[in-house]
């Protein structure tokens, strides 16, 4: 663990902390936004099944607020990290997409439902964010 | 670009700490700036520059 000047291990280990816990809010937003459309799917077209969309969608509109609260809360350099890690994190995905989509066309590829990409960022977004911040810390 | 943060805050008396404090950033950005791989906005050069009662080309310089 590297301390930054003047700090203490205990400060510096909450700093580590603290990056930590906002890529594990990511990863169980998109876990528990997968594990509702899971059982939406499954489901059938039930009142369960509209309950489990419904709760999908707020899980959806909870992940949105997080970002905005963090995005706020952070200065013009950390903002600048997160930007890059969201950039490099959507054009992953985008690739990704891309890249299964044209498989699915030209080689019959399994269809992988569009509703995945959000869990799919939310783990590609939360890896680079680890990744990034690593490097400048 | 290079900067006379260290030397500057050295001067002061501050810890990172008490600058990130002051200039109302991370101690996290302070690291990055002195380590002249983060250059400031206009205005957080502006802030820092007030900060420590220079002009910005006194505190940064290409």
């Amino acid at each position: 663990m590297t301390e930054l000047e003047g700090e203490t291990p205990g400060h510096a280990r909450g700093r580590l902390l603290r990056r930590a816990r906002q890529s594990m809010i990511e990863l169980a937003l998109g876990g528990v936004f997968l594990a509702f459309v899971v059982f939406a799917d499954r489901a059938g077209s039930g009142a369960a099944s509209a309950a489990a969309v419904a709760a999908a969608v707020g899980v959806l509109a909870v992940w949105l607020l997080v970002y905005i609260w963090w995005h706020r809360s952070f200065d013009e350099f950390e903002r600048g990290l997160e930007l890059k890690a969201i950039a490099l994190a959507a054009g992953i995905i985008i690739v990704a997409a891309s890249g299964w989509g044209l498989a699915e066309l030209v080689l019959d590829a399994p269809t992988a439902p569009i509703v995945f990409i959000a869990p799919a960022f939310s783990v590609v977004y939360a890896t680079i964010r680890m990744l990034i911040g690593r490097a400048y810390r | 670009m290079k900067n006379r943060l260290r030397d500057l805050r050295g001067e002061k008396g501050w810890s990172q700490a008490r600058l990130a404090e002051l200039a109302r950033v991370s101690r996290q950005t302070i690291q990055a700036l002195e380590s002249g791989r983060y250059d400031p906005s206009l205005p957080l050069a502006f802030t820092l520059a007030k900060l420590f009662g220079r002009r910005i080309e006194d505190i940064f310089e290409p």
